[in-house]
């Protein structure tokens, strides 16, 4: 563990509390757009040069450049207050204190991994660089083709999902075209009635 | 040292997956909830690549690729039903949205 | 078997009026101008299967063949038990055969002019064949189960009928009575019939015959209680006798055919023919005797106050019923049913006239409104003077021959309850009986036909559908027992296994028996004698009488009452009945079941309540809800 690391490490946690406690979501936003960078800064420091990469270019750029804009188009940027029930707020801050102690407990404690295997494989770390964009390339064009496809398969589906859903429609809600045939036909009949 | 490594964005991954879980579950803003979703999925990539690089194997990063693919999907869809919500609540508050409420 | 089979016309004796019944059931949505064809179709099939019933019957009388048996089809089996749909027909069921669709074909006949103008008459008639089916099946059926079958069918159609102007809340109340009643009888059947299974292993009359000696004295006795039980119901005995004066709220023609002739008659049948088994328990007989004694006086009695003519005739009918089963209490089954066929002849006869009066009359039924019919009414006249002539037991009408027979034979054979010999009381009671049976049918016949009209309407003659069956039937109940009377016993006796046949050869030298035939017709001269004194010359005694004796007006009101039996009945036995079930009711049913199930409802919504504010449509508290719940499975894991 280099002091690089650490430095970085301590970053991490403070941008994504940023993230977790900022009163605006825009701040919120900008402090995840920070976070997703420290953690490329961890992905390069851990050899995964080719993830480094992707981090920021899907992370950083793609995805937090879409939720920035939502942000500023719906005009979302108001404080809003952490939540309204006191209780569970706690309670959640338990449950993930509870959740912390078991990772750490899990980490450091012998018994939750099986013996020996962080040992037997301790040293073949930085001899070659897997992380390397050829090395990955490689493995996923060949090993991993189908579902290399299926990820495409599955961004078209959303794609597609996401402008359906985002798709304005012309007609405002609840004025479905059953509603309206329905309260045509009822007009109709009271005209009848009527006459 | 490389297991102090290991274990060091182990709990690293840790804190940010805790802190994200958190963030789910006390923020009632929906795209804050997203972002904490954000990055719960971006610690669980810490671990991953803090994995692959443990057993010198490219395996995990690969499914890092994987995972942020569909993270790029979900962050699509999502965006896009926020959008949709907003559009008949004219508010992306989860207080504001309870029809189901029992 | 083949159906070209001579005996495949055993089948078709129960199975005319079954097909007869169907088509009329499938007819009843017919236009009313073409109903008038349903009594003459009903007629058709009764009067085919009596054919088929007289071609079978000449074979066993010429002596050919003791008995003819016929198996349809193997109804059921279970292990070693195997029920077959079997008919067998012997002497006994012959006769029984040939009354049942003589009788009920006459009774169809008189039925299409009685009937007349209902517009329901296919209804009518489809029950009435299906009836005759029942009734068939429980005479001819070689099996228990198959007697069973048509005893429930006769129940049925009985409450059917007794109800058929069901829009009258008393008539069907008086159907559901008798429907009531029979069942308890019947429960008590069943149990016989399960008794001798028990025990025995077999349903089969035959095998019952052949095994009765591997059966244990004391069931032999339950069996035959059990069993007397089910005739008690069926055949109107004391204490369930009362549905049979109610079920007079039915048409006439059914009074006359079930209620009569027939239906009733079966408890006396099913007796005889488990006879092997009465003879092997003779404190059953000796009860048997007893309640049939009990039955004959008491309703001798409640018929001497009766206004009503039919009702008259009922209890007549549950009087005659006692004597028959003093008869087989007295050992003499041939007796039994020699009484069960000239019953149905003037029995018949009887109510079939009554009806024709009281058609006649724009259905009247109060004899105070009758009177001086015979001259409008000749024909039914000279029919219901022959029935009285015959049910009255004067000499040669065939009423004395069987009544004479059964009351020799309660005489002569002893009979024994409780240590004491008690069959010469029994006599006297059913000689008094006699009495009162003459003087209540001649007080009948003077209201009825002598003395000058009372009545508000023009009386007229019936049609000749209706006169036709009455004079047919007034013909046996004059000569049966003169003509066929010894024939018949002797017949009969040749079935049974009794060491008792009465007959007037035999018996020619015995003086006693002549002194006790001297005594029977003088009781029963008297009794005509006096009624007709009391009622055709001095109507107005009766009423100074009882205003002058006070004892004499309380005996009138409680004859009148029928002693009060229905009111007793009311009290000791429905109206706790009603409270008890009231109270299962409210507790059990109501608290108790209804409890638990609006319990259960109210728990799950008051839980509801509770649970369901966990569903408060917070994104949040749902991811820590589920988060807690991921925590648990780790802590669990973990802790494992």
């Amino acid at each position: 563990m280099t002091f690089a690391m650490m430095f970085f490490g301590l970053l991490t946690v403070v941008a994504a509390l940023g993230v977790v406690f900022a009163a605006k979501p825009l701040n919120s936003a900008l402090s995840l757009v920070a976070t997703l960078f420290l953690v490329a800064v961890h992905f390069a420091m851990l050899g995964a040069d080719f993830v480094a990469a992707l981090q920021v270019l899907i992370y950083a750029g793609a995805i937090m450049v879409l939720v920035i804009f939502v942000i500023m188009l719906l005009g979302l940027d108001e404080a809003s207050a952490v939540s309204k029930f006191k209780v569970p707020r706690y309670l959640a801050a338990v449950f993930c204190g509870v959740f912390l102690g078991l990772l750490v407990f899990a980490v450091s404690s012998e018994g939750i991994f099986p013996v020996g295997i962080m040992d037997s494989v301790a040293g073949g770390a930085s001899e070659s660089n897997p992380g390397s964009p050829r090395e990955v390339g490689m493995v996923l064009l060949t090993e991993f083709i189908f579902p290399f496809q299926l990820a495409a398969l599955l961004l078209l589906a959303a794609i597609v999902g996401a402008v359906l859903l985002a798709h304005e429609e012309k007609r405002p809600l609840g004025k479905g075209r059953g509603l309206s045939a329905m309260q045509q036909k009822n007009s109709s009949e009271e005209e009848l009635r009527e006459v | 040292m490389a297991i102090e490594v290991t274990e060091f964005y182990l709990l690293l991954s840790a804190v940010l997956f805790t802190l994200g879980a958190l963030g789910v579950m006390i923020r009632s803003n929906t795209i804050v909830m997203f972002m904490c979703v954000e990055l719960m999925l971006n610690a669980v990539n810490l671990t991953l690549v803090t994995f692959s690089r443990q057993f010198g194997e490219v395996h995990g990063q690969v499914f890092v690729f994987f995972v942020m693919a569909v993270a790029a999907a979900e962050a699509a869809v999502g965006l896009a039903i926020i959008l949709a919500v907003f559009r008949n609540y004219f508010s992306i508050q989860t207080s504001d949205v309870h029809d189901l409420a029992g | 078997m083949g159906l070209l089979e001579q005996n495949a016309v055993l089948a078709l004796i129960p199975l005319m009026p079954l097909v007869g019944a169907c088509l009329l059931g499938a007819s009843l949505g017919g236009k009313p101008e073409r109903h008038w064809q349903s009594g003459w179709a009903a007629t058709i099939f009764s009067a085919t299967s009596f054919i088929a019933a007289i071609s079978l019957f000449l074979k066993i009388h010429g002596g050919d063949v003791s008995s003819i048996q016929y198996g349809l089809w193997q109804w059921f089996s279970s292990g070693s038990l195997s029920v077959d749909l079997a008919f067998r027909m012997d002497r006994l069921a012959g006769v029984m055969t040939l009354v049942v669709t003589g009788v009920g074909s006459l009774i169809h006949l008189y039925a299409i002019g009685y009937m007349d103008h209902d517009e329901h008459r296919p209804r009518f008639f489809c029950y009435l064949n299906l009836f005759l089916f029942s009734m068939l099946l429980l005479v001819l059926g070689d099996n228990l189960l198959v007697m069973f079958v048509g005893w429930e069918g006769v129940g049925l159609c009985s409450y059917l009928l007794i109800g058929f102007w069901f829009k009258d809340m008393e008539n069907a109340k008086a159907g559901q009575k008798a429907f009531v009643v029979n069942r308890i009888g019947d429960a008590g059947f069943l149990l016989g019939i399960f008794t001798i299974f028990w025990s025995l292993g077999t349903f089969n009359f035959l095998e019952i015959e052949n095994q009765i000696g591997l059966m244990p004295d004391y069931l032999i006795l339950a069996a035959a209680l059990l069993m007397f039980v089910g005739a008690i119901g069926k055949s109107a005995q004391i204490p369930l006798y009362v549905w049979l004066p109610d079920a007079m709220a039915g048409p006439t023609p059914v009074s006359a055919l079930i209620h009569a002739a027939t239906m009733v008659t079966a408890g006396v049948y099913m007796i005889t023919r488990l006879s092997v088994l009465y003879l092997a328990a003779p404190e059953a007989l000796a009860v048997i005797a007893v309640v049939g004694t009990a039955t004959a006086l008491l309703a001798a009695t409640v018929a001497l106050a009766q206004n009503d003519i039919k009702k008259v005739l009922a209890y007549s009918t549950v009087s005659q019923l006692g004597y028959m089963f003093m008869a087989l209490g007295a050992g003499a089954f041939s007796n039994g049913i020699y009484h069960v066929v000239t019953h149905a002849f003037f029995k018949a006869c009887l109510f079939m006239a009554a009806g024709s009066v009281i058609v006649g009359c724009h259905h009247q039924q109060d004899m105070r409104q009758f009177g001086g019919l015979r001259k409008s009414m000749p024909l039914t006249f000279i029919a219901y003077l022959a029935a009285t002539f015959a049910i009255t037991g004067l000499p040669y009408g065939s009423g004395f021959f069987s009544k004479d027979a059964i009351l020799w034979a309660v005489y002569s054979k002893p009979i024994v309850l409780f240590g004491t010999e008690i069959q010469e009381v029994l006599w006297a009671i059913g000689l008094f009986t006699a009495f009162l049976t003459a003087f209540y049918m001649t007080r009948s016949l003077v209201m009825t036909f002598f003395g000058s009209y009372r009545g508000s309407e023009h009386p007229h003659e019936s049609p000749w559908t209706m006169t036709t069956p009455i004079l047919i039937l007034a013909v046996p109940s004059l000569f049966f027992g003169w003509f066929y009377g010894e024939a018949l016993l002797q017949f009969i006796g040749q079935w049974g296994r009794e060491d008792l046949l009465v007959g007037h050869e035999v018996l020619a030298a015995n003086p006693t028996y002549h002194l006790l035939e001297m005594i029977s017709i003088g009781v029963a001269l008297s009794g005509v004698v006096l009624s007709a004194l009391v009622y055709g010359f001095m109507p107005s005694i009766v009423g100074s009488m009882l205003k002058a004796v006070a004892l004499l007006r309380g005996l009138h009101a409680a004859l009148l009452n029928k002693w009060w039996v229905d009111e007793f009945y009311d009290a000791v036995i429905i109206k706790p009945l009603r409270v008890f079930s009231n109270t299962i009711f409210t507790v059990i049913d109501r608290a108790l079941i209804d409890g638990t199930v609006n319990g259960t409802g109210m728990f799950v919504v008051a839980n509801a309540e509770v649970t369901r504010r966990m569903h408060n449509g917070k994104i949040g508290s749902y991811v820590m809800l589920m988060f807690a719940g991921m925590l648990a499975a780790i802590v669990f894991w973990i802790v494992l």
